[in-house]
Parts: C-alpha cells; sequence; structure tokens
C-alpha cells in the first residue's frame, strides 16, 4: 500500500508544483486541480480546506461553504474554523466568522492573522470591547507589530475608553516602535480634540528630530502654533518654513505647502508680529 | 562525538590583535547592510564573534559582533569617513572582495563622480526547483549576472554603490535554504563589498500547504493575502515559522541612514549621496487599510524631509503592467493576490508624483516594461491618454527619454518636478509572459523588441547611475548589452 501511494505521490507532485507556479494568477486553475484530487481521495479533509480557502479568494462563496462542510464531516471543527470566519465576513456574517474565528484560536491561540480578524469581525458587530482585547492580545503577542496596528488599536481604544487610554497605547507603541509619524500624529490630533494644545505641540516637537526638520514639520508645528494663539513663536517657525521652501525643488506638494503657509500667516493678527 | 566530527578552527583573535588569519574559515553568509557615509553593518553566518575594519590610512577596528535573528551575526561600525575605502575582516577571514566604501557624504557624490546601482528583480531562480529536482530555470540568473558584469567591465568595473532586491528574491517561497542559495551563493563576492537593500515579494511568504498523510506535503507558493508576516508558513516542522526575509536583513526602521524613521523593517528609506531611496512593502502592508495608511503618511513625511537630487522608490507589485500579470482591476483584483497593485497605483503613485519621486521599480511580472514620463494614470491601460499622461515629444508623440528627448526633472509645462518613470524589472531570473502582450501603452515601445512592443521579454538587469546632472537607468540583458536608456535630466 505505502509502495502504491509513493507511486500516486510521485505522479501526483509534478502536477502540484506546476500548479504551484501558477497559484498566482490561477487559482482557478488551483481549484481545477484540487477537485480533480478530491475526486480520487475523497476522504482527505485537507484538499477541501485548500480548496475553500482559494474559492474564497475567487469569491466562489457556495462552493467554498460546501467544502468547509465537507472538512467538519471529516475532521475536528476547529481546523475548518478559520476559512469558516473569512467565508462568513465576505457574506457579511461576522457573528459567524466570530465563531469560527475563536474555534480555530482555541486550538491555534497564536495564529495573529486570526485573532486581527476576529478583531475586526468583533468591531463589525459593535462589539468593541472584544475587539480591543482581541487588538491588545495581538500586539502584546507580535513582535513585529506593524504601525497600522497601533493606530487601529489606539482609534478603538479612543472610542471606548477615552483620550488618555489612546494615548497610553500610542505611547506603548512608540515605545515598542520608536517615536514615529503615523503613532505621533495620531497622538497630537487627540490632543488637539481634547483641547490639550500644549501637550500637542510638545508632541510635535519630539517629531522634529524624527522628521529632520522638514518643511512638512515646520508647516505642522505652525499649525498648532497659530492654534494655540502663539504668534510670536509662530510667526518664527513660519519664517523658518518659508527659508526652507525657498530651496526646494518645485513640485506640487511645494505648491500647496506654499499656500497653506500663507494661509497660516493671514492668521496671525498683524499686532503680534 | 567522534573525530570525524570534530572541526578544527583558529581561536578568534584577541580584538586588539591581528586582522587576518590565514586558516580562519570564510563565513557561510556575509553581506553588507546599511553601508552610509559613516557606519556599516557586516554580517554574517559562521563561526566567528567579531569583525575588523582597517582604513587606507591604516587604522584599525575590531568589534564584538552581536547575535541576532536567524543564526546571523553582525557588527556595526559608526564614525567612518565618508567615500573612504576600508578592508575588512570577520573572525580573521579577508579576502580581495572583503572591503567596502563609505557613501560619499550626504548630498555629494563619490570621488568617481557616479552612484552606481545595480537592481534585480524576480532573480530567485537558482532556487525553483520542478518536480524532479531539476532546475526550471537553470543559469538564468547567473547569466543575468554574468551580462552584467561584462556590461560594468566594459566600463572600467565601476565599483556598485549598491544592489537593490525588488521581490521573488529566493523562489520559490524565500525560505532560509533558497536565500542561501538564490542570494548569498550566487552572488556571494558582489555581497562581500555592495550593499544589499530588498523588498518584500510575493514569493518571500512561505508554502501554504496540503498535507496528505502517507504521501507527503504539497505546497502552493506566491498566494498569500495576508498582510501579518506571521503569515508566512515554513516547509515543514524542523523549520523556523519567522519569515526569513525580516531575520536576515537588519534594515532601518529608526531611520539610521538618514530616512524618516518607519518603526518597521518592512518599509524603510535611506540616502546614498545624492541619492534617496525608499523601499516600500506591497506584499503585507499594503494588504490592510489602516496599515497602508500609516506607511502613505511616513512616506510623505520621509520625502518631505530629505533634498537630495534623486528619489527613487522600489517595491514588488508594479503599478502598470501587461507582462505574466496585468494592471488592469479586472485582473488584478482577481483572487486578491494583485490587489496591492491597483492600491498602490491609486494611493500612491499621485504622492511619487506630487512629491518630486523620479523612479520607480517594481518586479512581479517576469519581463521588462519602462514607462514614460508619467503623470495623473490612476486607470486601467485603456484609460491611458498620452496627451495627458505624458511628456509629449514635439511631433506631439510620448517622449521617449532617450537621445534628443531626455527627461527634464522639472517639467517644462508645467514648471513642477512632477512626473515619474516607471519601470517593471522582473525577468532577472526568468521570462515569462503567461497570457500577457507587453501592450500596456503607457510603457514606451521598445526598439529592441521583435515584435515592437511595449516591452521586452529578456533577461537582465538594470543599471542606474547616478550623477550631479543625470539620472540614467539602463536595461542591460544577459549579454550585457544595453537594450533600453532613460535619463532624466537636471537643469
Amino acid at each position: 500500500m505505502k509502495v502504491f501511494l509513493r507511486f500516486i505521490a510521485a505522479l501526483v507532485a509534478p502536477l502540484l508544483f506546476a500548479l504551484g507556479v501558477s497559484a498566482h494568477p490561477g487559482n482557478e486553475r488551483s481549484v481545477a486541480y484540487l477537485t480533480e484530487q478530491i475526486a480520487r481521495y475523497p476522504q482527505r479533509y485537507q484538499l477541501y480546506l485548500q480548496r475553500a480557502g482559494l474559492n474564497i479568494e475567487l469569491g466562489n462563496y457556495e462552493l467554498a461553504r460546501l467544502d468547509l462542510n465537507r472538512v467538519e464531516l471529516l475532521a475536528d471543527q476547529a481546523e475548518s474554523g478559520y476559512q469558516r470566519g473569512q467565508l462568513s465576513m465576505r457574506l457579511g456574517d461576522a457573528e459567524l466568522a466570530v465563531k469560527g474565528y475563536s474555534q480555530y484560536l482555541d486550538v491555534y491561540p497564536r495564529f495573529l492573522p486570526a485573532l486581527e480578524a476576529r478583531a475586526r469581525a468583533y468591531q463589525s458587530l459593535g462589539d468593541k470591547r472584544r475587539a480591543l482585547q482581541d487588538w491588545q492580545r495581538l500586539l502584546l503577542l507580535s513582535d513585529r507589530a506593524n504601525p497600522g496596528q497601533y493606530v487601529a488599536a489606539a482609534r478603538l481604544v479612543l472610542e471606548l475608553d477615552g483620550a488618555r487610554a489612546a494615548l497610553v497605547t500610542l505611547d506603548q507603541g512608540m515605545q515598542d516602535l520608536g517615536v514615529i509619524v503615523p503613532l505621533q500624529r495620531l497622538a497630537i490630533n487627540i490632543c488637539q480634540s481634547e483641547g490639550d494644545l500644549g501637550a500637542a505641540i510638545e508632541r510635535q516637537w519630539q517629531l522634529r528630530s524624527v522628521m529632520q526638520a522638514s518643511a512638512l514639520w515646520y508647516l505642522q508645528a505652525g499649525e498648532l502654533l497659530v492654534l494655540a494663539a502663539r504668534y510670536s513663536e509662530a510667526e518664527t517657525i513660519l519664517t523658518e518654513l518659508g527659508k526652507q521652501l525657498e530651496q526646494k525643488k518645485p513640485s506640487p506638494a511645494l505648491q500647496r505647502f506654499q499656500q497653506q503657509a500663507s494661509l497660516l500667516r493671514q492668521r496671525i493678527p498683524s499686532e503680534s508680529i | 562525538m567522534g573525530l570525524s566530527g570534530c572541526v578544527k578552527t583558529s581561536p578568534d583573535r584577541a580584538l586588539s590583535g591581528g586582522f587576518s588569519d590565514p586558516g580562519a574559515a570564510r563565513p557561510e553568509r556575509l553581506f553588507l547592510q546599511q553601508l552610509s557615509h559613516d557606519g556599516v553593518i557586516i554580517k554574517w553566518r559562521g563561526e566567528a564573534n567579531h569583525a575588523c575594519a582597517l582604513s587606507v590610512q591604516k587604522a584599525l577596528r575590531c568589534l564584538p559582533a552581536t547575535a541576532v535573528a536567524g543564526g546571523h551575526k553582525e557588527v556595526r561600525f559608526t564614525h567612518l569617513l565618508p567615500d573612504s575605502r576600508y578592508q575588512y575582516s570577520v573572525g580573521g577571514y579577508t579576502d580581495t572582495s572583503t572591503y567596502f566604501f563609505t557613501a560619499p557624504t550626504t548630498g555629494q557624490l563619490p570621488h568617481d563622480g557616479t552612484i552606481r546601482l545595480w537592481l534585480l528583480g524576480d532573480s530567485g531562480t537558482a532556487s525553483e526547483f520542478d518536480a524532479d529536482g531539476q532546475l526550471k530555470h537553470p543559469g538564468d540568473a547567473q547569466a543575468v549576472m554574468n551580462g552584467f558584469l561584462s556590461y560594468n567591465a566594459s566600463l572600467g568595473s565601476d565599483p556598485i554603490d549598491m544592489i537593490l532586491m525588488l521581490g521573488d528574491n529566493a523562489y520559490d517561497s524565500g525560505t532560509d535554504a533558497q536565500w542561501q542559495t538564490a542570494v548569498f551563493d550566487l552572488y556571494g563576492h558582489l555581497l562581500h563589498h555592495s550593499s544589499l537593500w530588498p523588498t518584500i515579494g510575493n514569493h518571500e511568504m512561505g508554502y501554504g500547504k496540503v498535507v496528505l498523510p502517507g504521501m507527503g506535503t504539497f505546497q502552493w507558493r506566491g498566494g498569500s493575502t495576508s498582510s501579518d508576516p506571521g503569515s508566512y508558513r515554513a516547509l515543514s516542522d524542523s523549520e523556523p515559522e519567522d519569515m526569513p526575509y525580516l531575520d536576515i536583513f537588519t534594515l532601518p526602521a529608526r531611520g539610521e541612514v538618514g530616512g524618516v524613521a518607519s518603526g518597521t523593517e518592512q518599509y524603510y528609506a535611506f540616502n546614498f549621496g545624492n541619492l534617496h531611496i525608499v523601499s516600500l512593502d506591497s506584499q503585507l502592508t499594503t494588504r490592510d487599510r489602516e496599515q497602508r495608511a500609516a506607511m502613505k503618511q511616513w512616506l510623505i513625511a520621509d520625502l518631505m524631509a530629505h533634498d537630495q537630487d534623486w528619489t527613487i522608490v522600489i517595491f514588488h507589485h508594479p503599478p502598470y503592467t501587461r507582462g505574466s500579470h496585468n494592471s488592469d482591476e479586472e485582473f488584478a483584483s482577481l483572487a486578491g493576490v494583485d490587489q496591492p497593485i491597483i492600491d498602490i497605483r491609486q494611493e500612491f503613485t499621485q504622492v511619487f508624483e506630487d512629491y518630486g519621486v523620479d523612479l520607480v521599480y517594481s518586479g512581479h511580472s517576469h519581463s521588462y516594461e519602462r514607462s514614460y514620463y508619467l503623470k495623473g494614470h490612476r486607470g486601467d491601460a485603456d484609460s491611458f491618454d498620452p496627451a495627458v499622461h505624458t511628456l509629449l515629444n514635439s511631433k506631439g508623440f510620448p517622449a521617449s527619454g532617450h537621445g534628443a528627448e531626455l527627461y527634464p526633472q522639472v517639467s517644462t509645462d508645467s514648471q513642477l518636478d512632477d512626473r515619474v518613470v516607471y519601470t517593471v524589472a522582473g525577468s532577472s531570473g526568468k521570462v515569462s509572459l503567461r497570457d500577457g502582450k507587453l501592450d500596456h501603452p503607457a510603457h514606451a515601445l521598445q526598439k529592441h523588441d521583435p515584435q515592437g512592443r511595449h516591452g521586452l521579454a529578456e533577461l537582465g538587469s538594470v543599471v542606474v547611475d547616478a550623477g550631479a546632472k543625470q539620472l540614467i537607468a539602463r536595461f542591460v540583458d544577459d549579454e550585457g548589452r544595453v537594450l533600453d536608456v532613460v535619463t532624466i535630466e537636471k537643469q
């Protein structure tokens, strides 16, 4: 029997490798191949799982569902959980998606894609507290968090627990990743929204070396100072901004910056200059 | 352990001791990271526990290595002199290839007047085998390298200041072993003295597995649509699950080499002389809306923070292509694998054009396509209008970018630096078109193509020379012939 199976494998392998090369684009060909294999080995649940995943990507949701049903007949229900979750999300059933992801995470608790997917499913259900728990767990487990993940988590914290807690999340992110523009600028926006322009300005100054005291930094700093009615400082910053802009290559961005700088200047009362 | 299991090694010299040890073994893997005007990281895998750098003035510094991910070791040298030659050794091992030139002072050119970049796209075929264990594209990546070296030698062997890899660097799944074969074994000595800068391709993400008990494991490659590097799947339980790409490289996530800190090694930027170079992540980060937005915000901050003469951006998925991949939405949005093509085109090309990027390089399609001087083209190929989206010549046709039709960095019509040349250079390891017809109208017609198409189905790589007044990019085939040239000129 083993010899027979190895013989079959030897026949099958070239097709599989060929298909691997065509795995993109050409998930359709992969599906066709898997269908052929399933016909030969109808008890192999892994084949249905693979085909389900491909069909979900292709938008063949009904076919994917049938495959996942088959997986659940042949194997432990948890095995299909992640794909079941993906399918459910595509079909707009976030509740069922959560169930699928949860089953999978019960068996594979450190599979971060399922954790993030469940967080988003919870969010779409409005269960933001549970979504936040998943985000926080993900950030704890991940040793290579992406800045965007901290942004997503912080936005949720802001909604649920307020500005102070959101700033804590962002500061934790910056302890992890270093002071970086997306996190600090979100923190600045939060401070602004809370009317704490002093804190916003302080954070903008922390970005000065990160942003290499660029024209963008000066423009952002100028905006905050004008908002805070610190006109004398704003004037100094805008003067420096003007000098920088004169040195830069002409570009659409430069033109916009010049317009914005000009508009900012107009907001400075003449008596304060 | 029996005698046959003993390996005789020389003890590492004391840090204050000799630079070289004739008995020292060459590291299995040796390459340079983050080469700048005042520093470098020497990185290797092997027994050695220290590295030394020797200046032309015979000043010697030796430092102990730090063990880092993936079984690598590295030493970071700082306070080096700009545009200077250093010989180095690793555990006493040194040879004629273990040297480097630091970058010139930021904003300046090196003593030889030119910064030379070598770009390779989808080159990783030296590790791509068929079911019978035969190489699928035997010798192709080697031939591309030989073609480049032959071309470089014809110009007096100008030093290669850096090597940029455009993704799919180690087929078919980016395992550590495939990186060893397709990159470190193949380009070996070149990597000893030229800094290597990569970007993530879709074949860096491991395998999707079908495990058939009693029959083995069969794999799907290149089809991951996850934004998570943790989705990397190793071939077997004996391989670590961490994405090898992120373990192999030490990339400047904290802005160590002049770019703005990104906080992640998945995308980064750096300066080299009068060049600013950005590597974006079109494989992972682009697939998540919030991550993509954060990358775009960082990119804008980074592009505004530098004043270099030239800006080059690299990432794997080309915004305009009709080679083995099709950038039209109908095709690129199928199956999700190529969704980054659309997202990059719709959300990032505007940034490139607004913030003065000069050249954009991608791979993914296994051919060569080089665009006209573009601005404002965000839709499918049939929405391309040369009169609106390109610089026209005096006859009303798209300017070619060479000969009498060099591209001015500041456009003559708008008086702004607002156009970009987009190049697909994915034929450094193989050529394939699948159903592609190389007929994307945004790409320049290629006179060396026998069918006169908007691209070349030829093995090759790109050489970029950055000078004070001109940025010249050439496509060099596997025989060292230049088949395409584009020049951007400062007025």
